[in-house]
């Protein structure tokens, strides 16, 4: 036992103020004549027990709260083996804060155990006069006391306030600071668990908290998405977990999206081993964020690996209308929006305007279809412009109000219209030769991909009227399909972010058949998830705690990190990724994108690099103080607490 | 040393007025206790004359001696010795213990109980003695019934002189020896200092069939206890000192006291003997109608 502020001890001579004041505090006994002296006597050796028994505890329990006020303010302090180095002036203090330092052995956590540890360490050198700096070993994590400083507060705040990261082990890099530190005076001390290697020099000191013989532990170290089904829109998920125990176990495994379970499934795990689970995932719309999840072990932080799917989304159509008609089987829209509006994947929404209304509706479109529209003005045009420019789908048909004379933005078509042409008559059967088919289309063009396997499928629909257009040369255009004849009947251009289809007939019954042809819904389901706006779900990314995650745009970007908070991010990545988990990211264009950050799972094996060293008895410039002095505040609450009741009760 | 030629010849006016105001509290006393009994002692007496008294203020103007007045030209009041058959001793502390007290001394209360116990036996014609003792015997008045031993006895009681150890034995040993046994004998005193013997001598007389009555004379400090803080006690008889924390003795000074008076009065009704407390601090008046009337109810 020892006392940290020994100065204060004096104050134990104010224990004999009870007894002095005892003493004081006796009345002067006055001289009276009492004839009754003999029966005095008699009360006086015959006094309660209780209330003499009473007074001397009193008399006691006041002095004991003097001496222990006196004791509690001397800081008393009981010794205990030490890290800091005898005599050591400047010390730098490495803590290993990587995620395996948040292993529970038995019954705390090691970062605790190393966190006291150093704690110890540091408050041994400041009390000596010295100075020290505080870095810590896991990659990712910021040095909270670079610099050496005899500022107390400083750093035991930043050590208290420590909790162990999500990163790896980088002691050599830590290490390093610590001597830049220094610089080449003063010795290092480095708390850790062990299981890390590295280059120990005659400055280092080493702690070791480390877990005693080898804990198990159980990892998910990888997750691969790929496509299971696209018809169903299901996804296959294969989760690998690793064993890094040296017994076999079975582990039950459980998926979740955006926070509910998906599916589960158990594994049995051979000791050191790696096995791959499969599992089935239907993704929502959106960036739809995944968990895998291991029942926890001791090591909690690597029993979770999260991955982020782009899930499908609504598309949002407007369809404006050239022809608008009082019967609604004779309405120009009729049949593309029934198509539209049937079951399906992606869901489509849709929306009808004349064209005078397209500027005012355009806002939060992903595709817009211009069905025999004659003309748009000035404005309309305008909007629609910028509207594909930034990504947005537009659908021309052609019809009886479009001609060469039509005003309609030239500079988004792939062609330009010259006339029009009839190919025949609605009553086909009369001249069966005279009709066009659908010849010759690119099913490898994502619009036309659907049709691969059955390119026949096409050629079911009769045309006995197109419009005659010519082709625009650039390489952002191309003929994706053409009819029998030679003439094109549906082309493709591509305008800044966005994509331009311009099909050369009507799409109602007026020049065709193909509107009520089977191959009529699932073809314009394809043009239409082909056009939609495009980006506005960013494949996510999957990085490493620490590392950067990439930006899929420049510009201040909105990031929802894992632990709630929100920052900001700009340039090409956003570094600040130290907790494991899903980062949201919203660009400037609303985009929505995302990170998911995981641990490297080379830390999740609790094998030790090198055996522990063995403990030395510390000498007594080894040892350090560990104050106690709570236990006596204790006593004397409890002293004063007694007192205060004897003194009621008397 | 007084120089004996300046000594005062005769009572001095002190001591007189001590006389007549003790003589006139007796009588106060001695009339309230007869109303307090609504019994007449005089009515049926046969009286015959004992001797001439000159006047002084508070005597009945129905005793004066008219024919003296004529023969000498004073007032006279005539005295009567009445026929009696009844001798009673009272016996009175006046030991320094019981100089304690304030206002009212114990000795003083002592002496008025004594006094009115005179007055009342002498107007009854009952002889009535006294002895006032202390270390020793200090006034010793056989029985007699006249009003000029009562003034006698009045007279010694003012002027006797206190102080002094308690010599109870002795004094129960002056009373025991007289040729005539008294018919009645009242200890007045606080018993502070009664030993075994006393008590054993009280017991004797009673066995003697002598009506014994002990007034046990404490003050009510002396019962209770009442100061505060430390006091440095001393004996007034034997010197004795004692310090002691009043507040923390006082509750088993209290037991004692209460004890104290327990024992003596079982040790005195096992011997057939009265026993009151007589508490200065309660009217002598109460004490003495409850002892004559309790005497009467016999």
């Amino acid at each position: 036992m020892t006392f940290l502020r020994p100065l204060l001890l004096m104050g134990l001579l104010g224990a004999a103020l009870p007894v002095i004041i005892h003493l004081l505090g006796r009345p002067r006994a006055r001289l009276l004549r009492f004839p009754a002296v003999a029966l005095l006597e008699r009360a006086l050796h015959s006094p309660s027990p209780r209330r003499r028994l009473r007074e001397r505890l009193l008399l006691l329990l006041r002095i004991a709260v003097v001496a222990l006020l006196a004791l509690v303010l001397a800081r008393p302090a009981i010794w205990e083996a030490s890290a800091a180095p005898a005599g050591a002036r400047r010390i730098a203090v490495v803590l290993d804060d990587s995620f395996s330092m948040g292993l529970r052995a038995g019954g705390a956590v090691l970062f605790d155990a190393a966190r006291r540890r150093a704690r110890s360490t540091l408050e041994a050198v400041l009390d000596a006069g010295g100075e020290a700096s505080l870095h810590l070993g896991g990659t990712g994590s910021a040095d909270p006391c670079p610099e050496l400083t005899a500022d107390r507060d400083r750093l035991l705040s930043a050590l208290d306030g420590r909790r162990p990261g999500a990163g790896t082990t980088d002691l050599v890099a830590a290490l390093g600071r610590a001597r830049a530190a220094l610089r080449g005076t003063g010795r290092i001390v480095l708390v850790t668990d062990g299981l890390a290697p590295f280059p120990a020099g005659d400055d280092v000191e080493v702690i070791d908290v480390g877990p005693r013989g080898t804990p198990a532990n159980f990892a998910v170290t990888r997750v691969d998405v790929q496509p299971e089904d696209e018809a169903a829109g299901t996804l296959r998920v294969i989760a690998e977990v690793a064993s890094f125990s040296d017994h076999p176990r079975n582990v039950d495994l459980a998926l979740s999206v955006d926070g509910r379970i998906a599916s589960r499934a158990s594994l049995r795990l051979e000791p050191r081993a790696r096995q791959s689970k499969r599992l089935t995932l239907r993704p929502s719309s959106g960036v739809a964020v995944g968990r895998v999840t291991l029942d926890a072990d001791d090591l909690p932080i690597d029993d979770v690996r999260t991955f982020a799917v782009a899930g499908t989304r609504q598309i949002r159509t407007l369809l404006v209308n050239g022809d608008p008609r009082q019967l609604r089987a004779q309405d120009e829209l009729f049949y593309l929006r029934t198509a539209l509006e049937a079951p399906g994947e992606p869901p489509v929404q849709v929306e009808a305007a004349p064209a005078e209304e397209l500027t005012a509706r355009l806002a939060g479109r992903d595709l817009v279809a211009l069905c025999n529209v004659r003309s748009l003005d000035d404005g309309a045009a305008a909007a629609l412009r910028a509207f594909v420019r930034s990504g947005g789908g537009l659908l021309v048909s052609l019809g009886d109000n479009v001609d060469e004379n039509a005003r309609l933005p030239g500079d988004l078509l792939p062609a330009e219209i010259s006339s029009r042409w009839s190919a025949g008559s609605r009553a086909a059967d009369e001249d069966e030769d005279r009709l066009a088919l659908l010849g010759e289309a690119d099913t490898s063009h994502p619009a036309l991909a659907a049709f691969a396997a059955d390119p026949g499928a096409l050629r079911s629909a009769r045309f006995w009227r197109r419009t005659l257009v010519r082709p625009s040369a650039g390489r952002d255009r191309r003929t994706l399909a053409r009819f029998t004849d030679g003439v094109p009947a549906l082309l493709e251009r591509e305008v800044g972010e966005g994509r331009v289809l311009l099909f050369t007939s009507t799409l109602d019954r007026d020049w065709n058949d193909l509107v009520i042809r089977p191959v009529f819904a699932p073809l314009i389901r394809q043009i239409v998830r082909h056009l939609a706006r495009r980006g506005r779900v960013a494949a996510p990314v999957d990085v490493r705690v620490g590392e950067p995650c990439p930006l899929p745009s420049d510009g201040e970007a909105r990031v929802a990190r894992p632990d709630g908070s929100e920052d900001r991010a700009s340039g090409a990545a956003y570094g600040r990724t130290d907790v494991p988990g899903f980062y949201r990211i919203t660009l400037p264009d609303g985009t929505e994108a995302g990170c998911s950050v995981n641990v490297d799972t080379r830390e999740s094996d609790l094998r030790r690099a090198a055996a522990p060293p063995q403990p030395k008895k510390p000498s007594t410039s080894q040892r350090h103080a560990t104050p106690v002095a709570h236990a006596f505040a204790a006593l004397l609450l409890a002293f004063l607490f007694t007192e205060s009741l004897l003194t009621r009760r008397g | 040393m007084t120089d004996p030629a300046k000594r005062p010849i005769g009572p001095s006016a002190e001591l007189l007025a001590r006389i007549e105001g003790l003589t006139f509290q007796a009588r106060t006393v001695a009339e309230g206790v007869l109303a307090g009994l609504h019994k007449s002692p005089h009515h049926g007496r046969s009286v015959e004359f004992a001797e001439h008294k000159e006047y002084s203020p508070g005597d009945d103007v129905k005793h004066i001696d008219w024919k003296a007045y004529g023969r000498r030209d004073r007032y006279y009041v005539r005295r009567f010795e009445d026929e009696t058959n009844l001798s009673a001793y009272l016996v009175v502390d006046v030991s320094a213990s019981m100089e304690y007290g304030e206002p009212l001394a114990k000795v003083e209360y002592a002496k008025l109980l004594a006094a009115a116990l005179a007055t009342l036996l002498v107007r009854q014609r009952d002889q009535a003695g006294l002895l006032c003792f202390s270390s020793d015997v200090r006034v010793d008045l056989p029985p007699r019934a006249s009003a000029a031993h009562l003034g006698e006895m009045l007279g010694a009681l003012a002027s006797v002189e206190t102080g002094g150890g308690t010599a109870l034995d002795a004094a129960l040993d002056a009373v025991a020896a007289r040729a005539r046994r008294p018919d009645v004998v009242i200890v007045i005193s606080d018993l502070l200092a009664c030993g075994e013997t006393a008590v054993d001598k009280l017991r004797l007389l009673g066995a003697r069939r002598c009506d014994v009555a002990v007034l046990h004379v404490l003050h009510p400090d002396e019962l209770r206890l009442p100061f505060e803080g430390a006091w440095l006690f001393e004996d007034p008889e034997d010197g004795r000192r004692v310090l002691a924390n009043a507040d923390a003795v006082r509750h088993a000074y209290r037991i004692e006291v209460a004890a104290f008076q327990e024992r003596l009065r079982n040790t005195f009704a096992e011997a057939g003997l009265e026993y009151r407390l007589a508490d200065t601090g309660a009217p002598a008046q109460e004490l003495l109608g409850a002892l004559l009337s309790d005497r009467e109810r016999r």
